[in-house]
Parts: structure tokens; sequence; C-alpha cells
């Protein structure tokens, strides 16, 4: 899609136009000046939402100088290379002693913060109870709560006092700080054009996204206000002012998911209460005598937990999840990394008892060392010509940016000593897959080994030269030995992957080779980033500590990593279609539409249970329900055909991999626990997976995370029925529709051929 | 429990469960009817998931071979080839 920067000045002008045009009419849109009925009218949009292939429009319009698409102007890099500007290290959060208060039964913050209370019920509860107390009024609009959690014992954290938060987070999400760059050479982003975290109450967001280290046994609570301008249209063109912070499948009740149609408006906070709930704690190791089911305590020792240590987490993020708008969020900023640390995965390589793996990590801290332990988030950006952020929102396909990020950084070099690296690499782009591998000195491909998958430990490591296709929101661990290189080496991280033009998934898979020598379509092809072997390098875990090329490495990767979990014969089997299949209607038996309803198009995507009639999303439908707890099920999702690739994430619990229908199963997915499953077009287009829920209930949601898609509603609700005895999550839950003033709740529909309790 | 007790208990969780309805911003609840009672699968069966497969790859080689991205409908009529 990206023209060459040799192309004709009149080619670049044609397409720079095209993009010009297409922002217009997203700036127009945002400001209210016309509506997508106009753009349908005007034939502008196709009836399935797409952009219709119009010259001094459509990138894919055959171009007036040449027999080939018009293509879209590469992003403006102000003369910079890559590898000239250090990675950054994601911005780590410092949390704070939350104490009890007994009378209250609620979660108090250091007074020196000014922070009210956390509570078990919303503060929207209190404000439904007296609107005019401007104690729970949101005073920067002036209208409804304070809190966007909605009111009642529905949206109350579930088992508040067995999870009760001992830390707290206080971030902020809004517009960008000034000077943020995403590069040295680059200008700096207008405020407006990046919206992210930062931490407090009234701050600014900061460049690079956040990190979390959480541990087992310290639940947690994370205050996030809504700093964003209050106007819609003040988001340099693109992203919505209304946010939900999904945890990506972190194990926690469905208020603090940010999945369940929450989104909360600028001027009020939500409390998100992350209960580092180890799954099965309610049937496997309920007494919590297994060592493995533990968090580090601090001091060298552990604190055990009940729960299943087979189904210990490691690599998380959290992110935007705003129904319809995820995308645009996501792009411009609205994301962030959380850690779990763990008995086994304790961030310290030397500790020796038994039960820590000792991955590389450091050792200067009793847990959670990140000196050797390094969080890469990778994404692909496009920027104006004036080097603002730019993003377009026409193609309904998917989004590819031109400029490849690591770390919110333009292609960074990361100096390393020449011993072990544990790398959580992460696909934050929005629609890109990647296919990563490490190049050495002469080209040739560096060994590594594979340890996790969606942040769930493989049984043994795998010793691969090129990973598996990386869809968006799929994490992987890799260790990788820089011992065999010398000091100054530089070995470079590299895309394998040519993705369709359009979007729509990949196309082809290139040799190494290829992919170093570059594509000049696609500038995020070949190498992204640079690892510098060097003599000496400082601590980022304590201040002032220098490490050097001689410090021994005490790390190991051991042989065995974690025990499989057996799969079993399933109480039911349940066949999810993602694609295209019916009308693309959103609307429920009643004609809503919830949150929003495409104005004049149906919605592009669909999804069809048990090879019924297929839906668009519906946050007040809920397509899939789960009965009970406990029960093990086994799901079989199937990529509906016609080009696209899916990548398919489940919130809240996670999938052991069985089978790729007939097709071969990569050793890396091969009975590993995940969240996100790639369909795709050929070959792979089916997955198997055993999956049961428990510990906690209430609406969650199952999406394509191909985000553009998931915008275009190829997402549905899932409605757990697995709370604790006597908790409103043993029953059906009112869908909450957020607005302004508060929440309104809804009644939803539940597809009969999705809800077990139905006679069939 | 006596019976005292449990009925309390019923009524407390009836009371949680409809209190969001009360206490709603605008007091205003839509309630379309739950549809239930249609007989449908609520178990795949490997047919099924066969048949969705080879939906799946007709789909794809007509949209290899004709260049036409899927449109809704267009998949229809299909006829699964049966094992």
């Amino acid at each position: 899609m990206y023209i060459s920067p040799k192309a004709s000045p009149a080619r670049q002008r044609e397409a720079q136009l095209a993009r010009d045009n297409r922002a217009e009419i997203v700036k127009a849109l945002s400001h209210g000046q016309i509506n997508r009925r106009d753009l349908f009218k005007w034939g502008i949009f196709t009836a399935t939402g797409a952009l219709a292939l119009k010259n001094g429009l459509s990138p894919f319009a055959r171009s007036a100088f040449a027999a080939v698409p018009t293509g879209t102007p590469r992003s403006n890099l102000f003369g910079q290379q890559k590898f000239t500007c250090t990675l950054p290290r994601l911005a780590l959060q410092k949390p704070v002693s939350l104490t009890r208060d007994p009378a209250t039964r609620n979660a108090v913050f250091p007074a020196s913060l000014g922070e009210r209370p956390a509570k078990r019920l919303s503060y929207h509860t209190d404000f439904s109870a007296n609107p005019s107390d401007n104690q729970f009024r949101n005073l920067v609009s002036g209208r409804g709560p304070i809190e966007g959690r909605p009111p009642g014992e529905i949206f109350a954290h579930q088992r508040w006092d067995e999870f009760f938060p001992k830390v707290g987070y206080v971030m902020s999400i809004g517009p960008v700080a000034a000077g943020s760059k995403f590069h040295p050479g680059f200008v700096a982003q207008n405020p407006n054009s990046v919206w992210c975290y930062g931490t407090g109450r009234f701050v600014s967001g900061t460049l690079p996204p956040p990190l979390i280290k959480a541990r087992y046994g310290e639940p947690m609570l994370t205050r996030i206000y809504n700093n964003l301008p209050l106007y819609r249209s003040a988001n340099e063109g693109f992203g919505v002012n209304e946010t939900q912070a999904h945890f990506h499948n972190a194990h926690n009740g469905a208020e603090s998911d940010g999945a369940a149609n929450v989104h909360h408006f600028p001027g009020t906070f939500y409390d998100y209460r992350w209960s580092t709930t180890l799954a099965r704690r309610d049937k496997i190791n309920t007494q919590a005598t297994d060592p493995r089911a533990s968090g580090p305590n601090g001091s060298g020792g552990l604190t055990n937990v009940p729960g299943d240590f087979r189904e210990l987490q490691g690599t998380l993020w959290f992110h935007d999840h705003r129904f319809f708008f995820t995308a645009e969020n996501v792009y411009k900023g609205n994301y962030g990394m959380v850690n779990f640390y763990s008995g086994p995965d304790r961030g310290n390589e030397t500790l020796v008892d038994g039960v820590n793996l000792r991955l590389p990590s450091g050792s200067l801290l009793d847990w959670g060392n990140t000196d050797f332990d390094v969080n890469l988030i990778v994404s692909d950006a496009a920027f104006r010509p004036d080097g603002q952020l730019f993003f377009d929102i026409f193609n309904t396909d998917g989004f590819l940016g031109d400029v490849p990020l690591v770390n919110s950084a333009y292609a960074p070099f990361f100096e390393v000593l020449p011993r072990k690296y544990r790398f959580r690499i992460l696909n934050a782009s929005m629609s890109r897959f990647w296919k990563l591998a490490l190049a050495g000195p002469t080209g040739s491909a560096v060994p590594f080994q594979f340890i996790a998958n969606d942040g769930n430990f493989v049984v043994n490591p795998i010793t691969l030269t090129t990973l598996d296709h990386q869809g968006t929101a799929e994490r992987y661990d890799i260790v990788v030995d820089f011992s065999r290189f010398r000091v100054g080496d530089k070995i470079t991280l590299v895309n394998q992957l040519q993705m369709r033009p359009d979007g729509r998934g990949p196309q082809r898979d290139l040799t190494l080779a290829q992919a170093l020598a570059g594509d000049p379509s696609d500038p995020c092809i070949g190498s992204i980033m640079q690892f510098n072997v060097v003599s000496s390098v400082p601590s980022v875990d304590v201040p002032n500590y220098t490490y050097s090329s001689t410090t021994p490495d005490n790390s190991v990767v051991p042989a065995i990593l974690t025990q499989q979990i057996p799969i079993v014969a399933p109480v039911r089997t349940r066949l999810v279609e993602f694609g295209r299949s019916g009308n693309g209607d959103s609307r429920n038996s009643t004609g809503q539409c919830t949150p929003d309803c495409p104005e004049t198009a149906v919605f592009p995507w669909t999804i069809r249970v048990n090879g019924q009639e297929a839906h668009s999303m519906n946050a007040n439908r809920i397509s899939l329900l789960i009965p009970k707890p406990g029960e093990i099920e086994h799901w079989t999702y199937v990529n509906g055909g016609g080009g696209w690739d899916h990548p398919i994430h489940l919130h809240f619990e996670e999938g052991v991999t069985i089978n790729r229908g007939v097709d071969p199963i990569p050793a890396t997915e091969k009975f590993v626990r995940k969240d996100v499953w790639r369909l795709r077009t050929i070959g792979q287009r089916a997955v198997t997976f055993q999956i049961q829920f428990g510990e906690y209930g209430g609406s969650y949601v199952n999406h394509c995370h191909n985000t553009v898609h998931e915008d275009f509603a190829l997402l549905m609700r899932i409605q757990l029925l697995t709370g604790v005895p006597g908790s409103p999550q043993t029953a059906v839950t009112p869908t909450p529709n957020p607005t302004p003033d508060g929440v309104v709740w809804t009644t939803p529909e539940i597809l009969p051929e999705g809800d077990p309790r139905t006679p069939s | 429990m006596s019976a005292h007790h449990a009925i309390s208990k019923r009524l407390v969780l009836g009371f949680l469960i409809a209190t969001p309805f009360a206490l709603s911003a605008s007091g205003q609840t839509t309630s379309p009817p739950p549809v239930t009672g249609t007989k449908k699968p609520t178990s795949a069966t490997p047919q099924m998931i066969d048949e969705a497969i080879q939906r799946s790859q007709a789909r794809t080689v007509k949209e290899r071979e004709q260049r036409i991205p899927e449109q809704f409908g267009s998949e229809e009529p299909f006829t699964p080839t049966r094992n």
C-alpha cells in the first residue's frame, strides 16, 4: 500500500492528496459536520462500510499516473535512520500500599496522594443515591457520576475480602506530555495526537508505555482517570475520549475485565481490582499447599496461593477496549504491560529453592528483576507529513503502518552483554502480523529458545531460528544467548512477513536474506531493532550499578518449565465461525444496537455459533453462555473464509490448544495454553481447544484482535454464570449502557444455540 | 440453615440483582424478552465442524480465483461433501 519514495513527484502528490481527502472526511465526521449516512449517499462508502474505490480518495483505486494502485505516501521520518535511538524501557510504575479500614472495608490510599478510598461498590452507587452531592459527581463535565464503574452489586468487586487489594496504582489516560517523540529526531507530538498513560491524577500521558510488576498473592487496585478532552472533536482526527481498560486475560471479575460495555467519560475514574487470582483456586490446591502455586514474598520466600500452578501467567498487557473504537484508541497509545511473577517465574536468576526456574532476569532485587528480562512492544505506525501520528479509519480490512516501533521508539537499538536475555515480545499492532527472527553479524539466523506463549510456559523450551506468525495481542517469550557473540557485534531483530497490502493478513513468508534486503513497499519488513553487544551496561533495577561482560551469568533455561494439563472428554463442544455470513445486522430482536449502530450500512463482520444465524456485535446479546463453573468444554473456532486472517481472543480464561483441524499444529501451540489463536486463510483455518471457566463470572467478550475487524463488530458477548454461590454472577447480568449522566440498564437477549440450558 | 434464613437470603439476593435497575441514572430500563425456548443445537457435532471448515475453504478458493472480497450472503447456498 505504501508507495516507494522513489515514485514520481506526481504519484507522491496524488497519494498524499487522497490521504488528505480521507483525513478531511474523518475530521468532518468527528466534528459532526457530516455523518456516515452522507458518506453512503455520496457513494464514498460501500454497502459493507468499506471505502469505495474512487480515485483521489482510495489508496486502492488505480493511479492516474500508472497501472498500479494510488497507494499511500510514506511517513515523514525527518531524515532519521534505523538504530539511531536507544530502546526505551517501559515506564515502571511504583505501587503504593493500601490499608484496610475495618469499619467500611474500604482500601485506603496513603494520605499524601489525596485519593478517596477504593470501595467494593462503585461511587456511581453513591451518585445514584444522591445525584446532587458534588463529591460523587463528575465536576469536569458537570454531569453524571465520578466513577465509571456501574452502580450496585452486579459491578461490585467480586470476592472483595478474599482478594482485598494490598497495593494500588493511580494512573491517568490523557493527552501526551509536551516534547514527546517517537525518535529524538522526529517532531514532538501534539497533545491530542497521542493519548497515553501517566502516573498520578493530574498528569499528562508519557512515552514509553507503562509496566506494572505484579505478583501472585498481592491483589492490586488500579485507579484510572480519564483526562481526555471533554470535546470529542479534540482528537487530531481519530480516537474517542471514552475508555474502558481491559486487562488482557488476567483472571478477574467481569467488573474489572474492562470489556463489559463500561466505558467511562472525561473527568471520571474507574477502579479496577486486578486480583492476581490463580485459576482453578476453587478446585485444585484449594489449601495452598503446593509451593509452585505462589508469589514471591519479597524476602527470598514464597506466599502460597490456592490454584493450579500449571495455569500461572507471566507476560500480560492491558489496553483500551471501548467497543467500536478500540483500534483508534489503542493505536493512539492506550496500553501498557503487566508482568506476573510467581514462585517458578520469580524474576530472580540466582535464588535456588527448588521452585524458582532461574530464568534470565537479574538478581539485584528479590523478585521482578528486569535487567536481563526485557519487555518489547512491537507495533507499526504512520505519520502525517507534519510528523503527527496518523490513523486511516477507512479500511475495514486492516490498518498497516510504515514505521516499525519498539516500545514506542522508531527501530531502536539496545545494548546487551554477551549473556542470556529473556524478551517478552508483544504484538501491539492494529492489524499487522509479524514473523520475527534474529540475524547475526553475517546475516545468518541466530537460534533462540521459545519458553512461553501468551504468557503461558510451554512444557519444554523449544529451540527455533524464527518465530511463528505473531498476531495482534499475542505474546511470545524467548531467551536469546548472546554469549556466542563478541563485544562489538550487532544482531538485528528481523521481520520476515510480507502482509497483504490491504491489511487482510499475511501474504508470504520471506527468507531471512529476502527480509534483510527490505521491501520498498513495506518498510516494516526487514530489520526493526538492533542488539549491540557491549562490555558493560547500567542496571535498570538498581541505579548506579553497572554490569560488565565478565559478570557471571547465573541464569538457566530448565528442560522442564511446567506440566501438561491433560486433555479430557468434554461436557460439550461448541463451534464458532468468524466471518461474513448472514446480513451483518447488529440489531437485536427489538431493533437495539449496543453500544452503537452503523448509521446506514451493516457491519461487515459476523459471528455464528453452532452453525446457526450469524450476528454482528451487540453488547446486549449473549452469544455464548457458560452455565456453571468447572465444566470442561472443547471449542472449535473456524475462519469463515473469504481471504481474511483473524487473530481470535477469548477473554478471562486460557484454552489448551488441541489441534488445528486437519492441518499441522506448530510445536509452539501444541497442547499449549493460549488466549489468542490465529485463524488463517489457508492452513490452520481452524483451531480446537479445551477450556473451563471458574472463580468469577459476569459479562465478557470473545473477538477478533485485528482491532479494525473488532471495531466493525467482529466480537460477541459471552456470559459466565460462574460466580461464587450467592453472587449476582450466578445469573445473567443486565447490560450496562454508559451515558454521560450515568449508566442505564437493559436486559440482554440470549441466543438459544449458545445457551446449554436451552433444551436442544 | 433455617427456612427463615433461606428465604431471607433469597430476598436479599433478589434485591441485590434488582438494585441496579432501581439505581439507573435516568430510571430507564428496556427489557426485550429474552429469546429462549427455540430449539437449536447447543453443542457442536463433528459434522457441523467439518462443514464449517469446508465452507471456509470454498469461500477462500472463490476469493482467490475471482479476486472478489466475500460479501454477505454470497457464500450461500453451500453444499458440503459428506464423508
